[in-house]
């Protein structure tokens, strides 16, 4: 069943049995921030304790803006929606509840963003305009020259293949790539069927794979 | 380009492809862009305490001083108010002077005569015996004070018969007052014979009237 971004707000939803070592309530606004896990963190923050967000937003800022730029596909678009992601993690602090996993709820309210986005402006940036960018990244100095032009070509195959997606199987398998979600957290955040988000990575695995072998 | 097969997805069957995908460029934001969502963050936080800041702010004193304030503002008030209390800080009320001025038939009445206290002790025994010859009674003897008292003490409702006796002497008096004032003052004004005049009449109205001793030197001499 797929999750509402409203779900870990406070309501009058009963607590998801699975998730209760984050139940106990933060009253301290200083707390150690390296070993809390994130819904403590979150939590915390939500009692005034602004250390637990730095804590946080240092944890998921990159993986976030990765979803998000390789979502998109466009740098702008993806700054402007992992603001407006952090912007509704603050609102919602005073009355965030751990009644589902924080990141979970951290990308469905990105993913929530990106699919408004791809229904206001379907594309923003050409295949090749990505190619342009992905090849003026620099090469890891370890690496030997023939084996980075190999890399250099898979990496660049790989990319182009995710953009080349449907919207559909482009979040999904990012979900997954990038966030090593399960089925079922996909089908959390997405908001599909379980056998759907199944079918999805099916298809998106498949055309990966031609297009790197190509 | 080959073509693969679609098995049924196994969660375990894109091993190599996420291996390949964490070999992409870790792009992470900006600087600018971390310090704008920080920002945002640092900006409700300080609105959480401003927010909070006012509420510790409200001393409880704040609240007893008003309380004071207020019951003493209301118990002056209320003292002010007070219908028991309220007539001692007003002015006495008005005297109807017709109501308080006896019946003219009183003033008619002939007013008993005043003996004169002795000016020297020697005269006491024949001041005693003139006491005693007009017999005065004890409501004439309260005329003089009587005199002196102001109008609005006198009468009650139903006074006694020494009362009346003693409010029936002080018009009698006080006319003849008002009529020497007059003699005097026609005196002045040079007109001694309307004053003479007016002072034989007043012996003949009032015949036990003492006259001062300016006026009984205008009287003609007895033989």
């Amino acid at each position: 069943m797929p999750i509402n971004p409203a779900c870990c707000l406070q309501s009058d939803m009963p607590r998801a049995p699975s998730w209760p070592r984050a139940a106990k309530r933060i009253n301290s606004p200083a707390m150690d921030t390296s070993g809390a896990d994130d819904e403590t963190l979150m939590q915390a923050y939500g009692a005034g304790d602004l250390s637990a967000f730095e804590a946080l937003y240092a944890r998921h800022r990159a993986g976030l803006y990765r979803y998000l730029l390789r979502s998109t596909r466009n740098p702008n678009t993806a700054d402007d929606l992992f603001q407006e992601t952090w912007s509704r993690v603050v609102d919602a602090r005073a009355r965030w509840q751990p009644r589902a996993k924080f990141t979970t709820w951290l990308l469905q309210i990105a993913h929530n963003l990106a699919v408004d986005t791809h229904r206001r402006q379907p594309m923003h940036a050409s295949p090749e305009e990505t190619e342009a960018a992905l090849a003026t990244l620099a090469a890891n100095e370890h690496e030997q020259p023939e084996r980075q032009l190999s890399d250099f070509q898979m990496r660049r195959r790989l990319q182009l293949a995710i953009e080349r997606l449907p919207d559909e199987q482009r979040h999904a398998i990012l979900l997954r790539l990038e966030h090593d979600l399960s089925l079922d957290e996909i089908a959390d955040v997405t908001g599909a069927p379980r056998e759907t988000v199944k079918s999805r990575l099916r298809y998106a695995t498949q055309r990966i794979r031609e297009e790197l072998d190509a | 380009m080959t073509s693969h097969p679609l098995p049924p997805h196994n969660e375990d069957d894109d091993q190599d492809l996420r291996a390949l995908y964490r070999s992409l460029p870790r792009t992470e934001p900006s600087e600018k862009l971390d310090a704008a969502v920080r920002q945002v963050a640092a900006r409700a936080d300080a609105a959480d305490r401003n927010v909070q800041r006012p509420r510790r702010r409200w001393h409880p004193g704040w609240g007893v001083a008003a309380t004071v304030v207020l019951a003493t503002g209301l118990f002056f008030l209320t003292d002010l108010n007070r219908p028991d209390m309220a007539h001692l800080s007003e002015a006495p009320p008005p005297v109807d002077n017709r109501l308080a001025a006896p019946p003219e038939t009183m003033q008619r009445a002939a007013p008993a005569p005043v003996p004169q206290a002795p000016a020297h002790p020697r005269d006491s025994a024949a001041f005693t015996n003139q006491l005693g010859r007009q017999a005065p009674t004890s409501s004439e003897a309260a005329a003089p004070k009587q005199k002196s008292a102001p109008m609005a003490a006198a009468p009650a409702p139903a006074p006694s018969a020494d009362q009346s006796a003693a409010a029936e002497i002080a018009p009698v008096q006080n006319d003849a007052d008002t009529r020497i004032a007059h003699i005097r003052a026609l005196l002045q004004r040079g007109q001694r014979e309307k004053a003479l005049q007016a002072l034989q009449d007043l012996q003949r109205d009032i015949p036990d009237v003492t006259l001062p001793a300016d006026l009984q030197r205008l009287l003609p001499k007895q033989p």
